[in-house]
């Protein structure tokens, strides 16, 4: 069950997007639940209380707390990265700062139901790739592991470690080379050098020769890999073959 | 064997000024380690062999021409700076060659004779002459240094330094006849004849870049211009929008007021659908620079008829070069539009998509095309009549390599598609 949230203070508008959002579930096959608020305050009081969701569309001119300050609040809240935001606006122009909160999209009032569609089929792909895990062998103990937990591996004489998003770490023996081949390279990670591995999920900036993750670790591209990593890029989100 | 055993140490004590020269003159390695470590231990492995076996001066010389090009290759750069730099430092060393040989008293040096130079302490001076020239070369260093010059312009730049060692080699055959101080002095004002040939390379390199640079800049003066008057025109239109905004709600509240509902919702939906979305404002991001050359170009393609599909969705404080993003898109379009023209009347579409993510930018331009698309070094080809084109998709990789960019090129279907993909600057990190 994908759980969305609607902020925005044009009632007219939240169920505009929950309609074609209900006729995107249907026609996906996906089983969605759908909150509309009002405005950013009752949005707030419901996530402190305890409410996760998985895409939340956020109205940037609300009425009284903006909507840069939920946004602020929803990447400071528990589940922090894995809620993807799409900013609506009335305005066509938008600042740099709005991709400090990695928002999944951004959309310019009036809403068309081909751009919400485009949307949610993009959240899918992206939030289908990760409810997958793979299992490990660490000492005696079989571990299974969320891809969308993990938010990039390393290797230490012979020992990867996999970094997780709440920076806890498990180690065990193994190479890159053989978890992204058996396991990752099918979930686009990024082997950006032979000690690290990435997940994209948790890149906030990309440079030809660094990635620096959302929590500000940068972790560098080696420079073998530097074009073919760039290649990469390009072909993604299906912009060339 | 003495001699012999100089000869190597000395050479092999080279590698540290052919070192310093490289990373004077070069800016980025392009092979992985081992391999230029190889490079350059093969210098005077090389040298030292030619020489003792063969030991004829020009063959001495030609090899290390070679040698010293092999090391070269290395490192990023065109070939034309490449043999540039090659011919440069190899004029340098039978400059330091010759004046030492003769500051040492050698008559009679032929060029062709076995053995006709074996000097120990010549060598060693040699060593040491050419390494403090190559830390005086590390002064020089500039970065980021583009090559600007034409082929013609080439040729007549490394032909100095050629003809130098020429000379030089002619010089040495009459030592026996002219004064030592002589000789020195004469090879000496070759070498600086060679250091200014060097230095005005470089500025008729930056001149050139310079020009080029002038002329994008006009261009993008242009599109200013044309962009100024658009918002000139859009602010009229709203201006006269709002003025008519009163009467047409007046006309409203009266059709409410008397109870004709359906009036007024036709009213107000035909003032929704209607003036402000006249105007054809393509992009409307607040980066200047972009949203120029687009409208500009955009415009200029709709009224040849052709249909506009455009996606632009980029934040207004991204930083990248306003010349450089004109230059980028601007060719783009245009080589779009081209093809696109030469297509049938109901065909002529373009679709273009400008778009951030993470730090990168990425641009998508999208037509249809007639007849058969050839591809030379990875990049498609024009025919005679557009010589222009070729240079275009040209300026477009050679502008987005600043960035560490890339673009790719994909047709079928008689749809072709390029996406470039650029590298933006990070202003606060």
């Amino acid at each position: 069950m994908t759980r969305i949230a609607i902020v925005d203070d044009n009632t007219a508008i939240c169920s505009f997007i929950e309609g074609i959002l209900a006729k995107s579930g249907e026609k996906y096959n996906v089983g969605v639940e759908i909150e509309p608020y009002s405005s950013g305050e009752d949005f707030i009081a419901a996530l402190n209380s305890g409410q996760v969701f998985d895409l939340v569309f956020l109205d940037i001119e609300l009425n009284q707390l903006n909507g840069i300050d939920v946004a602020r609040c929803i990447r400071q809240s528990l589940d922090d990265e894995n809620q993807q935001i799409v900013f609506i606006s009335a305005k066509e122009q938008y600042s740099l700062d709005l991709h400090k909160f990695h928002p999944l999209d951004f959309l310019v009032k009036e809403l068309k139901e081909d751009d919400i569609e485009r949307v949610f089929l993009r959240f899918l792909k992206i939030s289908g790739l990760f409810n997958d895990t793979f299992t490990i062998k660490s000492g005696r103990d079989i571990l299974k592991v969320k891809i969308r937990d993990i938010k990039y591996l390393t290797v230490v004489n012979r020992i990867v470690y996999i970094v997780l998003k709440d920076n806890k770490q498990i180690e065990y023996y193994s190479t890159l080379n053989k978890e992204y081949k058996e396991h990752l390279a099918s979930f686009n990670f990024l082997f950006v050098h032979k000690q690290y591995i990435v997940n994209p999920q948790y890149v906030s900036i990309y440079e030809y020769d660094k990635i620096i993750l959302n929590d500000g670790t940068i972790i560098p591209i080696g420079s073998s890999r530097r074009k073919e990593i760039r290649l990469q890029q390009l072909k993604s989100d299906g912009r060339l073959k | 064997m003495f001699s012999d055993t100089i000869y190597v140490l000395s050479y092999i004590f080279t590698i540290y000024s052919m070192y310093n020269f490289m990373t004077a003159f070069f800016d980025e390695v392009r092979t992985p380690k081992p391999v230029l470590v190889l490079s350059y231990i093969l210098y005077p492995v090389i040298i030292c062999t030619t020489y003792l076996t063969i030991d004829i001066p020009l063959v001495n010389l030609a090899v290390g021409i070679v040698a010293i090009f092999i090391i070269t290759l290395n490192y990023k750069s065109s070939m034309k700076k490449r043999i540039l730099i090659d011919v440069f430092i190899s004029i340098l060393f039978v400059v330091f060659d010759s004046i030492i040989a003769v500051a040492m008293g050698y008559t009679n040096v032929s060029p062709i004779e076995q053995g006709s130079f074996s000097y120990p302490l010549g060598y060693v001076s040699i060593a040491l002459v050419t390494f403090i020239a190559s830390l005086i070369s590390k002064k020089f260093k500039k970065r980021n240094s583009q090559e600007n010059v034409s082929a013609a312009e080439w040729i007549a730049s490394i032909a100095i330094p050629i003809g130098s060692m020429y000379i030089i080699i002619i010089f040495l055959q009459y030592i026996s006849t002219i004064s030592k101080a002589k000789t020195v002095a004469g090879i000496a004002v070759i070498l600086f004849i060679n250091a200014l040939v060097f230095v005005l390379y470089d500025r008729l390199s930056e001149s050139n870049k310079a020009k080029l640079d002038s002329a994008i800049f006009e261009q993008e003066k242009k599109f200013y211009y044309e962009q100024c008057l658009y918002m000139q025109q859009n602010e009229e239109n709203i201006r006269s929008f709002r003025h008519d905004m009163k009467n047409h709600l007046f006309t409203v509240a009266e059709n409410i007021r008397t109870g004709e509902y359906k009036q007024a919702e036709s009213y107000i939906k035909s003032m929704v659908n209607d003036k402000l979305h006249n105007e054809k404002i393509y992009s409307n991001t607040g980066n200047i620079a972009i949203d120029s050359v687009l409208n500009y170009k955009l415009n200029e393609a709709a009224g040849k008829g052709i249909l506009i599909n455009s996606d632009i969705k980029v934040p207004f404080d991204i930083v990248v070069d306003s010349a450089d993003i004109t230059s980028i898109v601007g060719n783009l379009l245009d080589n779009a539009i081209y093809a696109v023209s030469r297509v049938a009347e109901q065909d002529r579409e373009i679709f273009v998509n400008l778009s951030y993510d993470k730090g990168r930018l990425f641009i998508t331009v999208q037509n249809k095309y007639n007849g058969i698309i050839k591809m030379s070094k990875g990049r498609p080809v024009t025919d005679k009549d557009t010589a222009e084109h070729g240079y275009g998709l040209k300026n477009v990789e050679r502008t987005l390599e600043k960035y560490n960019g890339h673009i790719g090129y994909q047709h079928n279907d008689g749809i072709f598609k390029t996406t470039a993909m650029l590298y933006t600057i990070q202003k606060s990190v």
